[in-house]
């Protein structure tokens, strides 16, 4: 690209531009093009340093679905860039990051036993907070140019906090509600048709208990459609104000509670739970964050076909998740490698195939080449999955000081 | 003369340095480790002075009352009921014709892994589980499973039924151990002849020998319960969930604030625990106090229920033995179906896909899994080999001076390994001690040598070392006697010793977690992530193999003595 303004510019030389001007112009191209070449550069020798390295990847092992995708990932990087990628399937990101901030109470600023990590926005927070980060770095990964940073504006702010090139975006997310079409022939379209809907089938829907985060995740969402003033949301939590603006929220709740599973005496564990049960018929409603759960879960006999995807009719909660380097990796450079090609679109492909993964693109289809947006386009959605305009409005995340004071408030009222 | 007691002395001083240094010095670093952030100091997090903030967090968080006692009532129960079950099965069945039987059904019972045996047991009694799925929908009318709050039920009470029936055999195998140290025959048969029923020959004459040496089990199944995680997690109730779920839960919050609570409720743990074990010392000093007259006050006539008990005990070996065998069947028949749905009782679509797609990954959870179980349990071995040689040569008096010692061997087990976790995990990897195998096994070596130590010294010490003597003699050579002589004599108790060892190590998840630095993949820490997720089929995989570890060291322990024994029917 520098290189054909370079040229624009020189056969555009004509008397109206001084020599003066010129010169700014051709400074400007030569400067352009080093920059460029030194990024090619740059990256080049991050390649360079990344061979042969071992990247320690931390990721939520709860779904073999996933596993299994990282595991492809890692076999292309070695074939690709002689990176090798070891999988540490762990049961809750928390312990990744109790894990660093126990190596920087140690005082190991170099030679950490993370290299790279899935993260979540309350996690991303609390380590940019806390300088547990790595440098900002998703700039110099090629394949960063092509996310929809403009249309997808999660990708940027992280739970509202700035993400500040400090982590990779590897997916997006939806709030979507999954059903047992079978049991219930017309499911809710939003928070207060939940409640007449479950009049009639009481007891077969839930949600986890807070702190869970698909758990919080749903109080949120009742929260911004019960909520009188939404603007209140995109700002930090005012504490004073806090018992009357979510008054409504907690009158529904208190309304929802003795109409769900077990009369909200007891929560499902996490969202994984709520899908066995959502099996077994104990629940005919359950909750993802994944447009395309349940199509994948219809693909591998976890759920039957009868499970069907719906969203509230406003919108729902959506947001990204990521790929963080901790500030004190072994392996940075592989690190960098394998989030970049995460981000491939060879990678998002795969992953967006819902009888792969099923998780959504981050990348910008206007960025791809032509024959990548054919491969995108080709996606055959699965028998479960809502298309892109009955998904609706993504709605963005509750400014993030919400969440304590939510998950605060709820404890003191049902798990006391 | 003099030459013989400075060995002595030194040979104390070494086993002391050696409990110390091995066991006590990381427990303590981690004790600290964790009482600095709950006094408000994790500089990493930014947290630089020293104040009450954590404890007084701690004190006005909505859930902690609730949560302590839970615990404290699922624990009490748990306990109380396990034990006094286990002793009272000891009492009906001792010498009966399941006795034999009991013996054989404790190894498999014992390798059950908890977090296992929580999923099989939680699959069996849900609303839509096993039992359920028996009478569903023909006798029970359901198509759907019916609204029950059966597993995670508010009085923690499902909790405390899968701890009881997971620690009887504990207990069991205690008793057994306990029983090595007098003749029970001929204190029953004593008893006979001076006209004591058999249950009151019982408990007023074998139970108060036995006592002492179930004193300790008593208290490490009571800090377990205390502090258990995985069960809680799979069975206990959760609004607001058991102390110590909380205390994990608080560990892996992202808000840093809540990790010093966490910290100081971790602490606030062990108090509990040091209070309890207390309160239970204190009712064993009360009730020999005032249980003494009626303890010496030989037989009592009236003695009525004989029969119905003996019932009420195959009732309880039956339900013990049926539940684990089912939550097993439950983890075999799940990894093989493809889909399952209720009220099906057996899969519609079977599969052998788990296993396929699961194979890869094994190999090296599994290699490593009995790589540290091995040297672990051979390590505990010789350790506790070493502490009861050294004890067994020891005049009774000293014995009682030294007793301080062996309970130095037994802190592991006693405190709760979620309040000195996080503090080892810093001291490790500040001495870049994390991550290695050798750490690992050193770590997994804390809880194996209690276990092994509770399950090899009376046997041990109740050797009649006069055939180490005459084999020293014929020998020329302490040495060669101990190993050709004493310790063949013992193996078959040493093997078992080792089996419990490797199955305590199989199943360690928090200092797995903590040491292993993601570079040491265990069966457990696979089971334990996939059982986050939802899919039941790959984690029943895991949980298979978790559970036919420690069972073949079981059988081999148990085969390979009478193997080699085969000529020597005596031994």
């Amino acid at each position: 690209m520098s290189f054909t303004s370079l040229v624009l510019s020189s056969s555009k030389l004509n008397k109206k531009y001084s020599f003066k001007q010129l010169l700014v112009v051709s400074i400007f191209s030569i400067s352009s093009i080093v920059n460029a070449a030194q990024e090619d550069l740059a990256w080049q020798e991050t390649l360079n340093k990344a061979k042969n390295q071992t990247v320690y990847f931390n990721a939520w092992g709860g779904s073999e679905v996933i596993n299994e995708y990282i595991r492809w990932a890692a076999a292309q990087v070695k074939q690709q860039y002689q990176v090798t990628v070891k999988l540490v399937k762990v049961a809750d990101a928390g312990n990744v990051v109790s894990k660093l901030l126990a190596e920087k109470s140690a005082g190991r600023t170099s030679k950490g036993s993370v290299d790279l990590m899935w993260i979540n926005g309350e996690n991303f927070k609390a380590m940019k907070d806390n300088a547990l980060l790595e440098k900002a770095y998703t700039q110099m990964l090629p394949n960063y140019a092509l996310v929809d940073t403009e249309n997808k504006p999660s990708t940027l702010y992280d739970f509202t906090t700035p993400v500040d090139n400090l982590e990779a975006p590897w997916g997006m997310a939806q709030l979507v509600f999954m059903y047992d079409m079978q049991r219930l022939t017309t499911p809710p379209t939003d928070i207060q048709t939940l409640l007449s809907t479950l009049s009639e089938v009481k007891g077969r829907f839930s949600y986890p208990a807070l702190p869970n985060f698909h758990g919080t995740s749903f109080v949120k969402q009742a929260l911004i459609e019960l909520i009188a003033d939404k603007e209140l949301l995109s700002k930090p939590v005012v504490m004073d104000d806090f018992a009357k603006t979510t008054e409504p929220l907690w009158q529904y709740l208190d309304k929802l509670h003795p109409l769900m599973w077990r009369s909200g005496r007891s929560f499902p564990k996490n969202s994984g739970q709520m899908k066995k049960l959502l099996n077994d018929g104990e629940l005919f409603i359950s909750l993802t964050f994944n447009p395309n759960d349940a199509s994948n879960a219809i693909a591998n006999d976890e759920l039957p076909a009868s499970i069907k995807t719906y969203v509230h009719k406003g919108g729902t909660l959506g947001n990204t998740h990521f790929v963080a380097i901790p500030f004190n990796a072994s392996a940075s450079a592989g690190a960098k490698v394998f989030a970049n090609f995460l981000m491939s679109p060879q990678a998002q492909l795969r992953k967006a195939d819902p009888s792969v993964w099923g998780d959504p693109t981050v990348l910008a289809m206007d960025k791809l080449t032509t024959a990548d947006r054919e491969k995108f386009a080709q996606l055959k959605l699965g028998p479960a999955t809502l298309t892109t305009s009955e998904l609706g409005n993504v709605l963005l995340e509750p400014h993030s000081s919400w969440v304590r004071a939510i998950e605060d408030e709820w404890q003191a009222r049902y798990a006391k | 003369m003099k030459l013989y007691w400075q060995k002595q002395l030194s040979t104390t001083f070494i086993i002391v340095t050696v409990t110390i240094v091995l066991l006590i010095v990381p427990i303590a670093a981690g004790l600290i480790g964790t009482w600095l952030p709950a006094m408000g100091y994790l500089p990493s997090a930014g947290y630089d002075g020293f104040n009450w903030q954590p404890l007084i967090a701690l004190y006005s968080h909505p859930s902690t009352l609730t949560s302590i006692t839970l615990s404290i009532s699922s624990a009490l129960l748990a306990t109380c009921s396990a034990f006094i079950i286990s002793q009272w099965l000891c009492m009906q069945l001792y010498h009966s014709r399941s006795w034999r039987w009991l013996k054989h059904a404790l190894a498999p019972l014992l390798a059950i892994p908890h977090l296992a045996f929580a999923l099989g047991f939680s699959f069996i009694i849900a609303p839509s589980g096993w039992l359920m799925r028996v009478i569903s929908p023909q006798l029970s009318g359901f198509e759907i499973p019916p609204d029950w709050l059966i597993v995670n039920d508010n009085y923690a009470l499902s909790l405390s039924l899968a701890l009881i029936i997971k620690e009887i055999p504990f207990f069991l195998l205690m008793t057994l151990a306990a029983m090595n140290n007098f003749n029970v025959n001929k204190t029953l048969q004593v008893g006979a002849t001076l006209n004591y029923p058999h249950n009151q020959a019982w408990i007023k004459l074998v139970f108060p020998q036995l006592y002492g040496q179930l004193r300790l089990p008593l208290y490490a199944v009571l800090s377990y319960s205390l502090s258990v995680v995985d069960l809680s997690i799979v069975l206990g109730p959760n609004a607001p969930a058991t102390f110590s779920v909380l205390i994990n839960q608080w560990f892996n919050d992202p808000d840093f604030t809540m990790r010093l609570i966490g910290a100081s409720a971790a602490s606030m743990l062990l108090v509990i625990v040091m209070v309890f074990i207390g309160l239970f010392y204190l009712a064993e000093v009360l009730l020999k106090k005032y249980l003494k007259n009626w303890l010496v006050a030989g037989a009592d006539s009236s003695n009525a229920f004989e029969l119905p008990a003996k019932v009420c005990a195959y009732i309880a070996l039956f339900i013990i033995s049926a539940s684990s065998f089912l939550s097993i069947a439950a983890l075999v028949v799940w990894s093989f179906s493809r889909q399952w749905r209720f009220p099906d009782l057996l899969p519609a679509l079977w599969s052998i896909k788990n296993w396929q797609k699961s194979w890869g990954q094994l190999t090296e959870p599994l290699f490593n899994t009995a790589l540290i179980g091995i040297s672990s349990g051979f390590l505990a071995l010789v350790v506790c080999i070493a502490v009861l040689q050294w004890q067994s040569q020891l005049s009774v008096k000293r014995a009682n001076n030294y007793s301080w010692i062996i309970w130095l061997v037994y802190v592991p087990i006693l405190i709760p390994q979620i309040s000195f976790m996080f503090g080892i995990q810093v001291m490790l990897i500040s001495m870049n001690l994390d991550g290695h195998m050798m750490t690992m096994i050193w770590m997994h070596l804390l809880f194996v040598l209690p276990y092994c130590y509770l399950s090899l010294a009376k046997v041990y010490l109740q050797f009649d070392d006069r055939y180490l003597q005459v084999g020293a003699v014929l020998s020329q050579s302490m040495w060669r006697s101990f190993c050709f002589v004493k310790v063949p004599m013992l193996f078959k108790p040493l093997a078992f010793s080792f089996a419990v060892g490797f199955a305590v190590s199989v199943s360690q998840y928090l200092p797995s977690l903590y040491v292993g630095a993601g570079r040491i993949e265990t069966i457990t820490l696979q089971s334990v992530a996939a059982a986050s997720g939802s899919d039941n089929r790959i984690s029943a995989v895991f949980g298979f193999w978790q559970f036919v570890l420690p069972l073949i060291v079981y059988f081999a322990a148990l085969a390979i003595p009478q193997l080699c024994f085969i000529r020597r029917r005596g031994l």
